[in-house]
């Protein structure tokens, strides 16, 4: 009987021990992605499979937790996604304005410029991409992980070869470009615009779950007319003068949104993982078509050589993926339902500021 | 006597690695209800303070480098 009960803590030991081996990443059989094992080619190293190093570069920027939190409203409602949406133009509008101004002045110093300029020529059509989605009604939290990286690397790219040459006058010029350019200005105003309108949603959220209505303190933020420090006093002072029973079910349900938030946070990042791979080379295949530079069709191209290598080593098929895909996705939706249910009559009412996504 | 003492050390450490997976899943715990730091804490309820505090939403550069 001892000798039964001392094999089974050593067997529970092993397993303990094995996880932990499994957790530290250092596993060379397989690369866990998401839920799911991918277990790489066996046989020698060949032009047609990435290094180690390749596949942890293309995995390690997948989505880092600053992109994972910014996202969160994305899910939350329409006016979220369009606040992100323009952000992320503004950035992108910003990043171009730069490109194209390094280039005349590299240019006026006889530089060669044509790698620039197909770079700068993506960063347009990424412009262009941000553009199609209007309002944000299908702006999702994929699109815009994927959209930030993808500049966040363009923008590396380009200093990587203009940034030496450049002098601090140079950069003195760029910063001054910037000035009075309507068209960031354009993007800051519809930022502002529609902030003050998510945060009159979301301040409706919170009273709502007070089971109170204040469509005076709603429309004050709506029309700007209130700072956020009086905000946040009116909504303690509201709070403070619940009955216990009262304060415990907001706190019930404030808890309850927190954890869907989370779960939501963590299943839109898995799915990020799990198909970071695909997702990548889908719009690399897109892009490649719209670009006329040469240059540009070379990186692009070096790109998805160096992601069908990932793929290959990693074994990453379609199929096996799609299943996965589509079960968080459903997964996600419901998450994203439910967040948004939870005030439609809110929203329904005349002191709500607008539907959820489309 | 020897295999007590097996027995005993096996269990030390089982109970050290679960304790040290309880600690991580505590702190992420609180990371997720705790306040952004440098905010105004009072007597109210750490969650709700935090939801009060976290309600509005500020302008946010999105940051994504710059080309030079």
């Amino acid at each position: 009987m001892k000798n039964f009960f001392l094999i089974s803590v050593m067997m529970l030991f092993a397993v303990t021990f094995a996880i932990a081996e499994n957790d530290t990443g250092d596993n060379p059989a397989g690369q866990a992605i998401g839920n799911i094992t991918l277990v790489q080619n066996a046989g020698a190293e060949n032009n047609n499979t990435a290094t180690n190093e390749e596949i942890q570069e293309v995995q390690n920027d997948a989505i880092d937790d600053e992109t994972s939190k910014e996202s969160e409203i994305i899910s939350e409602s329409n006016f979220g996604a369009k606040v992100r949406l323009l952000e992320l133009r503004k950035s992108a509008v910003k990043s171009r304005i730069y490109a194209e101004e390094i280039i005349k002045i590299l240019s006026g110093k006889g530089q060669t410029v044509a790698e620039l300029q197909g770079i700068t020529e993506e960063m347009k059509l990424i412009e262009t991409e941000l553009k199609t989605f209007g309002e944000g009604a299908n702006f999702s939290a994929e699109h815009f992980v994927e959209i930030k990286r993808d500049l966040k690397e363009l923008n590396k790219e380009f200093r990587d070869i203009a940034g030496k040459n450049l002098t601090s006058g140079d950069k003195k010029k760029l910063q001054d470009s910037l000035k009075n350019n309507t068209e960031l200005s354009g993007l800051q105003d519809d930022i502002h615009l529609v902030l003050k309108n998510l945060n009159a949603e979301r301040v409706g959220k919170i009273l709502k779950k007070m089971n109170k209505t204040d469509e005076n303190l709603t429309e004050e933020i709506r029309n700007g007319n209130v700072s956020k420090d009086q905000v946040k006093n009116k909504l303690k002072d509201i709070f403070g003068k619940l009955g216990d029973k009262e304060k415990e079910k907001v706190k019930e349900a404030v808890k309850e949104k927190n954890d869907k938030r989370i779960q939501l946070r963590n299943k839109i990042a898995e799915k990020i993982r799990l198909e970071n791979v695909l997702v990548r080379k889908e719009r690399y295949l897109e892009r490649v078509k719209l670009l006329k530079s040469q240059a540009a069709v070379d990186r692009v191209n070096r790109q998805i050589e160096l992601l069908n290598r990932v793929q290959n080593k990693l074994s990453i098929k379609d199929e096996q993926l799609s299943n996965q895909r589509a079960q968080l996705q459903m997964e996600i939706d419901k998450s994203e339902g439910e967040l948004k249910n939870e005030d439609a009559g809110n929203r329904n009412s005349p002191s709500g500021s607008g539907g959820g996504k489309k | 006597m020897k295999k007590i003492s097996i027995l005993l050390g096996l269990l030390i450490v089982i109970a050290f690695l679960a304790g040290c997976g309880q600690k991580e899943i505590q702190d992420t715990d609180k990371s997720a209800t705790q306040p952004p730091s440098g905010q105004e804490t009072s007597d109210m309820d750490p969650l709700i303070q935090g939801e009060i505090d976290n309600s509005l939403v500020d302008d946010k550069e999105i940051d994504i480098g710059t080309p030079y």
